[in-house]
Parts: structure tokens; sequence; C-alpha cells
């Protein structure tokens, strides 16, 4: 089952609201990928804030959770990054 | 090539490491290289641990499990790895995986199955990315997360050495083997 890309992103955003990197986040964006083989993915692309340190394991638990958050709407994987300011 | 995922990982960690006083972002190339390192880390893993629960673990045994390792793919270990992702093993293969005398009914996935499910879509669907796509961003935090969940989750791994974890792992390298798929009679 696929959600629509909005639905996703309200979820992702519920999500974002929920937790304590409010500060060091500073926008997101999903989109639809696709690997070699046909395989579909989402990338769920989080921007990092320059000037807020935040530790690898409190965003790992964040990954992890906006996955499982995804993963109960939608079959493709979702695959969470962090983009760093530049 | 025993513990060629440790060496794969600790490659993906130099490709991050930065000299003494160096600033600034690291170079796109050595992100890229250490995602994909840390891939590749998993990937050999896994191969490994089919090659020793299949076939055995003897040295003699070495050509044998080097000639099985040629025959999985990306693709398939993927999908076999995406019916242990959820909370519950894919309804179509969880009568293959239950062990023996186990209860009926929706399987568990245990949690060191899931866990390295997980950490092997993660980093494939990054490593597509960091190897195919230049247009994709990844940056220094990717490449740094997925070498810690690709590392944490082979060491759960490792450590889930109960009967029935040792069952689910032989049961999981042959749904590998079998690219995920079941006949349906079975």
């Amino acid at each position: 089952m696929k959600a629509e890309m909005g639905f996703l992103e309200n979820r992702v955003k519920e999500t974002l609201d929920k937790t304590e990197l409010g500060s060091a986040i500073t926008g997101y964006h999903l989109e639809e990928g696709q690997d070699d083989d046909g395989t579909e993915f989402l990338r769920v692309v989080f921007e990092l804030a320059n000037n807020v340190p935040i530790e690898d394991e409190k965003l790992e638990t964040f990954a992890e959770t906006i996955e499982d958050t995804l993963s109960e709407i939608d079959e493709r994987f979702a695959s969470v990054r962090f983009s760093e300011a530049a | 090539m025993s513990n060629y995922d440790v060496e794969l990982l600790d490659a993906a960690r130099r490709l991050l490491s930065r000299r003494s006083g160096q600033r600034g972002k690291l170079p796109s190339a050595r992100i890229r290289r250490s995602i994909s390192t840390s891939y590749y880390a998993i990937f050999h893993f896994l191969l490994e641990e089919a090659g020793d629960r299949l076939i055995g673990t003897h040295n003699d045994l070495r050509r044998r499990r080097r000639i099985l390792a040629r025959t999985f793919t990306h693709t398939g270990m993927k999908m076999a790895m995406d019916k242990v992702r959820g909370v519950n093993v894919d309804s179509s293969v969880e009568e293959f995986m239950r062990w023996p005398n186990a209860p009926s009914g929706s399987l568990p996935t245990p949690s060191f199955a899931q866990d390295i499910a997980k950490a092997f879509a993660d980093a494939q669907a990054k490593r597509h990315d960091a190897d195919y796509d230049l247009n994709k961003a990844l940056s220094s935090t990717d490449a740094r997360l997925t070498r810690l969940r690709v590392k944490r989750a082979i060491a759960g791994w490792r450590n889930a050495t109960s009967d029935s974890d040792r069952d689910f792992k032989k049961s999981l390298c042959i749904l590998m083997l079998l690219r995920g798929h079941l006949r349906k009679e079975l």
C-alpha cells in the first residue's frame, strides 16, 4: 500500500513536533526514489541547523521513529537522511 | 576473510576521520565511499553468515562457501530481509520461519533480525544514491549514522545465540538464497 505524499508529510511533521529536535531541524522534504532494480523507496530529508549540536544517538532514534511511523502507512522503505547547512 | 565486515567498517570510519585542526565539510567522495563501504560491510557479513550456517565453518569448506556466496544477489537479499523487517514476519514465509513447536498465528520477528533487516534496507537505499546518483546529497552525518547502525545491527545478530535465534538465522539465510520467495505450496 502506498500513501499520498501529502499524508506522509503530515505524519512526518506530527512526529517531528513530538520530539525534542525542533530547533535542530530547520526543514524537511520527502521524495520518491527507485533502486536500480526498480524497488521504490522514500527519501525523507531533514535539514540540520548548523549551530545546534545534537548527539548521533538522538538522530538515530529519531530516524528510526520516522521509519516505523511511515512503515505503518506505506510499504515503501523510508530512507531518512540529514542534510547539513552550507 | 573472517571479520571482513570489521575491516570494512573500520575503512568506513577512516574515510570520515579528520586530521587534527581540519575543519569544514568533508569531500563528497569520502562521504559516498564511506556509505558504500558500510553497506558492503553488512552485505558481506550476511554472505559469511549464510556460508557458515548453510555449508559449515570448517576451513576445508572455504572454497564451497565462496562459491555459494557468488549466488546471492543484492536484490534477492533485500527481498528476503523485507520479509522480516516488520514487527511480525511476513505471512508469506511465516510457516517456513517458525521455530518447531512455536505457537501458530502471527510470528513476531526477533529484534536482532528486525534490526539487521532495517539496517540493510537503510544502507542499501543510501548506497544506491552514494554510488549512482550524484544529484542526491548525502552528508557526513548520513555516513556516520549508517556506519553506526550497521555496526550495531551486526553486533545484535552476533549476540543472539539461543537455539531459536540460531534456527531463525539459518532459515533467514535460506530465504536470502531463495531471494525472499517460497513456492506457494510451502
